[in-house]
């Protein structure tokens, strides 16, 4: 709201209509006669199965027939019925945890709607199970447990810390790694906090990509004169794979042979050798990120347009971006792709919501007041999305 | 914004539940409350007379007040209002604890006001159906500004309503209300530009 809308806000608030008073004495003998007429509904109970082995009543209710089937798997869940549908749904991810960050404190939020404050930050990322989270917090690098909030490791580091990237192996510590900028310079530590490590000392403020199914660890990076692959656990200087241009965001392609490059204009293509494969304008107005979906071959872009609306494209192995919806905001945060590459979240930036927008149809759901439920100010960011 | 965030914040409580600023406006919002909303409503769905008048206490002066800024009229708020709460209770075991109240309430109540404004609106020029404040009410709403929402479209009326005294957000409203954002928002920019003269500076 702006100053004339808080003033009208205010304005109205201290307003008392007419009557108000007696209307809300009469108005509360009526409610506390008409609740002391109702009959409480009797609580469900949950019943339960005999106590017979499922094989053997599986065979006994196949012999039964299909309906005597379903009443098996009626018990098999409980025996509850399905909850009476809620009179107003809360918002809701379609799936995963999402690491949300308002008013300086980063935040988990599942799809079954829990919350959870981890602590002070400025920037985060998920581990690719979910079930860590690094957090930049000033000059540290901190890993904390997204269970119980519990502090994992800390690493200090020569300067501010930001865009910290979790590796996307799916394996167990300590085969992760972790990226970071701090200083001007690219940083690299073990799952574990174990072995950080200067990675390069010039990188620019785009969050380092990590190459899935790379051998060794490989990094793409942003830095001056161009675009950088480096091997984080050989000796090797990282080489140039890309051109001067100056990227907005980098993603490498879910079978690790293709790496984008989003810069203002389009997007530009590269093989993992570092050669030039395609660059797909952005057509008109002004990319703001985007990148490859975590799984399969979708690549996705949010574009300012001319007229100061925002446009989600996709596009698939080949041919041009395909706009699948326009929002009605206009001031958004960053994109974030779901873990199985369906969906795009984005944060308004204007209002308390977040937009989650399907890829496929570009048909868009409103996650509303999710800065209410994480008491986390008016509208959170989305840093990171994992299963 | 909420009002318990302005400047003077020595609230009291009056008996019904409502604060008031040391300059003796009134906030809405319920504050300082001894158990949650969720317990409360745990409290009333098990036959608790005590709670079910607390979750009143603190939502009538809201629902109250939003149904008669919609229809200007004072019986008409009390009706929608009180049928409101009436269908709560006969609701109360469905409730899911988990989630919000007072969306749920204001989406009953600006949809019935609406409705009434409307159907009002069909039968007598705007102007006649203005119920007079009373003399001795506390209004601290200026007369500009109420006269200026009166004129208001009864459309117009209730997004204003449900972003400005209830201080919903425009995506929230379109999901009460029904409707596209994009008309939510057209509606709030004409009733602004249409107000714009009646706000105190």
């Amino acid at each position: 709201m702006n100053a004339g809308e808080q003033l009208l806000s205010a304005q109205m608030r201290a307003f008392e209509a007419p009557g108000e008073v007696e209307a809300g004495e009469r108005g509360r003998r009526l409610m506390l006669a008409a609740f002391a007429e109702r009959t409480p509904a009797r609580r469900r109970r949950r019943v339960r199965a005999p106590r017979i082995g499922w094989p053997l009543l599986a065979a006994l209710l196949t012999a039964l027939g299909a309906g005597a089937v379903a009443v098996a798997g009626h018990l098999r869940e409980g025996g509850s019925s399905r909850q009476d549908s809620a009179p107003f749904t809360p918002p809701q991810l379609s799936e995963g945890m999402v690491l949300a960050l308002g008013h300086g404190v980063a935040y988990t939020f599942t799809a079954r709607g829990r919350v959870r404050a981890l602590g002070p930050a400025s920037d985060g990322d998920l581990s690719p199970h979910g079930s860590n989270a690094v957090l930049a917090s000033g000059s540290k690098v901190i890993a904390v447990h997204v269970a119980d909030g519990q502090v994992r490791w800390q690493r200090a580091a020569p300067g501010p810390v930001s865009l910290p990237r979790w590796s996307v192996e799916r394996t167990v510590p300590p085969c992760c790694r972790v990226a970071f900028l701090a200083g001007g310079a690219l940083y690299v530590v073990g799952g574990d906090g174990k072995n950080l490590h200067r990675v390069a000392a010039h990188a620019l403020a785009v969050a380092p990509a990590w190459r899935p199914h790379a051998t060794d660890h490989e990094l793409a990076f942003a830095a001056p004169g161009g675009i950088r692959l480096a091997a984080t656990d050989g000796k090797l200087p990282p080489k140039r794979i890309g051109g001067a241009g100056r990227p907005i965001g980098l993603s490498w392609r879910a079978d690790g042979r293709v790496l984008a490059a989003v810069d203002a204009t389009g997007v530009t293509l590269y093989g993992a050798g570092g050669k030039r494969l395609q660059r797909i304008a952005g057509g008109g107005g002004t990319v703001l990120g985007g990148g490859f979906a975590p799984q399969g071959n979708r690549l996705v872009i949010l574009r300012r347009d001319a007229d100061g609306r925002v446009s989600v494209l996709t596009r698939g192995l080949a041919g041009p971006l395909r706009r699948i919806r326009r929002l009605s905001v206009t001031g958004v945060g960053d994109l974030r792709l779901s873990p199985d590459g369906r969906s795009a979240l984005i944060a308004s930036t204007e209002d308390d919501e977040w937009i989650d927008i399907r890829l496929r149809d570009g048909r868009q759901r409103l996650l509303l007041g999710i800065g209410k439920r994480l008491r986390a100010g008016f509208a959170p960011q989305a840093l990171a999305w994992a299963r | 914004m909420r009002l318990t965030d302005l400047p003077g914040d020595a609230a009291r409580r009056d008996d019904m539940g409502v604060s008031h600023a040391a300059d003796g406006t009134a906030a809405l919002a319920p504050e300082g409350a001894a158990r949650s909303e969720r317990a409360i409503i745990q409290a009333a769905q098990r036959g608790d007379a005590g709670a079910i008048e607390d979750l009143y206490r603190r939502h009538w002066k809201p629902a109250y007040r939003a149904a008669y800024l919609v229809t200007r009229d004072a019986h008409a708020a009390e009706d929608i209002a009180q049928e409101a709460f009436l269908q709560a209770i006969r609701v109360l075991d469905r409730f899911d604890r988990a989630r919000p109240f007072a969306p749920w309430l204001h989406r009953i109540v600006t949809n019935r006001a609406l409705d009434w404004a409307r159907a009002h609106a069909l039968r007598r020029p705007v102007e006649a159906a203005h119920e007079p404040v009373a003399p001795d009410a506390r209004n601290d709403l200026s007369d500009d500004l109420a006269e200026a929402i009166g004129r208001l479209a009864p459309d117009q009326r209730a997004v204003v309503v449900l972003r400005y005294l209830l201080e919903h957000t425009p995506g929230e409203i379109a999901e009460m209300l029904d409707l596209p954002r994009g008309t939510v928002n057209s509606r709030l920019r004409r009733a602004l530009d249409e107000l714009a003269g009646a706000v105190d500076a």
